[in-house]
């Protein structure tokens, strides 16, 4: 089954917003955007509307990278072929962020906060003073904060938004055109969901195929009933 | 000044990025005969990216006397390892744009439909249609780079990347190439036929002037070679001077 996880929505419009105030910051202020939230908020659709709109560079960080690897990652997102030593690789990079006025975004910066190869995130930003967009989960805030370096240096923290009404209608609407979900069913969902939009378009598209098998062109919580929405906890055993 | 951070692209590159990268080298002062000589671009198009860099404020004219290929020119705005892209006025092209967002968009979502795609890479002035977005990623799923779900009447095909396809943030360049053949049924032979791609010219045609002399120079030495026993002829003789004379 595939389903579709992304449309414009609350979370693509703040992300977009604080970078393009930190593009066009004053000298002397600093340049780094931080977006954290769960995962399934839309957050790398927000990442990827705004690298279109900035040409940003993006890397998208894994558990198991050194400092090189990081470092190497971000080279090759920008074209540019490697130097020999890490510190020359540094100024390639801030070279580049400087000279070019594109920003870098980090993605899943997570993995990357509590290890040495934060470091290598504050040298880049030092030489460079470019915009450094980091986007990452619920705890980046924390452990930001532990590397004071970087922690005084963010102008702007977005926290990544639940999804809203609007949004689910949204996501419904571009999904299935064809079919009418009444707000009853859209709100009831969204309270299982949390605001999760990755589940709210698994759960829809179990409605549409419901709908689909009944033959309904509008589905609202009564027609929908007592089946139950996916929340992806595991089902707990029934009572002997 | 300092020394200047090696910043040179990997991968292929256009006649504009060898200009621009020997542009950056030589930043300090440089003139059209040593942007030419470093980059290996003939100097009519060397002149043309300089004076639409001029345009758009990128260099500065330093110093007017003698011939106009020594004239010196200064970098004053260095804007990184990738080519400014520019039009001959000095604005900015936004050319090839459309197909730049839909791949990052791609690489960075992994997994949409053309429309989301669409809607994701219409950004800055920059449009792009969902049959455009559709397209692309069609030829792109023939190309081997992308798979797509299979059909269905209530929902969007979404495209995904094939295992190891997401090669770089360069995206793909669609070449298509122009075919035509004429068939004569009366006399059952084909009586013309030709193919050339649209875009960018194929290795073996000369894409320049310099190649192209190349190519001129090749053969006549080969002609001096086959004819060493006899002697050249007037005609070779008299063509090897003009070529001398340019």
């Amino acid at each position: 089954m595939s389903v579709t996880k992304i449309v414009p929505l609350t979370n693509v419009g703040l992300l977009a917003g604080a970078i393009n105030r930190a593009t066009s910051r004053p000298v002397g202020l600093p340049g780094l955007v931080a977006m954290y939230g769960p995962s399934g908020f839309g957050k790398s659709a927000a990442a990827a509307y705004s690298a279109n709109m900035h040409r940003a560079y993006y890397v998208e960080c894994r558990d198991a990278w050194s400092k090189k690897a990081f470092l190497l990652a971000i080279l090759r997102e920008m074209t540019i072929f490697p130097a020999r030593t890490m510190s020359e690789m540094v100024d390639q990079i801030a070279v580049q962020l400087s000279t070019s006025m594109r920003p870098l975004i980090v993605d899943d910066v997570q993995y990357l906060l509590d290890k040495a190869v934060a470091n290598a995130l504050t040298d880049i930003y030092n030489a460079s003073q470019g915009t450094i967009v980091l986007i990452g989960e619920e705890r980046v805030p924390a452990s930001l904060a532990k590397l004071e370096r970087l922690h005084n240096r963010v102008l702007e923290w977005v926290p990544a938004q639940a999804a809203t009404l609007d949004d689910l209608r949204a996501l419904a609407k571009s999904s299935y055109p064809k079919l009418v979900f009444a707000d009853d069913l859209l709100i009831d969902l969204n309270q299982a969901t949390r605001g999760c939009l990755r589940r709210a378009a698994v759960n829809l598209y179990k409605v549409q195929s419901e709908a689909a098998a009944m033959m309904l062109d509008h589905v609202d919580l009564k027609a929908w009933g007592q089946r139950g929405w996916f929340t992806g906890e595991a089902p707990s055993r029934r009572a002997r | 000044m300092g020394k200047v951070t090696q910043l040179r692209v990997s991968g292929g590159k256009v006649p504009k990025q060898h200009m621009w990268e020997a542009v950056r080298e030589n930043q300090a002062g440089f003139s059209l005969r040593i942007i030419s000589a470093a980059s290996g671009q003939p100097i009519a198009q060397v002149k043309a990216y300089i004076l639409a860099m001029r345009n758009a404020q990128l260099v500065e004219l330093v110093d007017e006397t003698g011939d106009v290929k020594d004239h010196r020119w200064r970098l004053v705005r260095d804007e990184g390892a990738d080519h400014p892209r520019l039009r001959s006025n000095g604005q900015r092209s936004i050319h090839g744009l459309g197909l730049e967002n839909l791949w990052r968009a791609m690489r960075i979502l992994k997994k949409m439909t053309a429309a989301e795609a669409a809607e994701m890479a219409s950004v800055n002035g920059v449009r792009v249609t969902q049959a455009y977005a559709l397209n692309y990623f069609t030829v792109l799923v023939k190309a081997g780079y992308l798979i797509a779900s299979n059909h269905d009447s209530k929902r969007a095909q979404t495209f995904e990347f094939a295992h190891g396809m997401d090669t770089g943030p360069r995206h793909p360049v669609v070449q298509r190439m122009e075919s035509i053949q004429v068939f004569d049924s009366n006399t059952d032979k084909m009586v013309y036929s030709k193919s050339a791609s649209v875009g960018i010219s194929v290795a073996s045609e000369p894409a320049n002037d310099v190649e192209q002399e190349n190519l001129r120079l090749r053969k006549l030495v080969t002609e001096f070679v086959e004819t060493s026993s006899t002697g050249p002829s007037v005609s070779l003789l008299q063509r090897a001077q003009l070529e001398l004379a340019e």
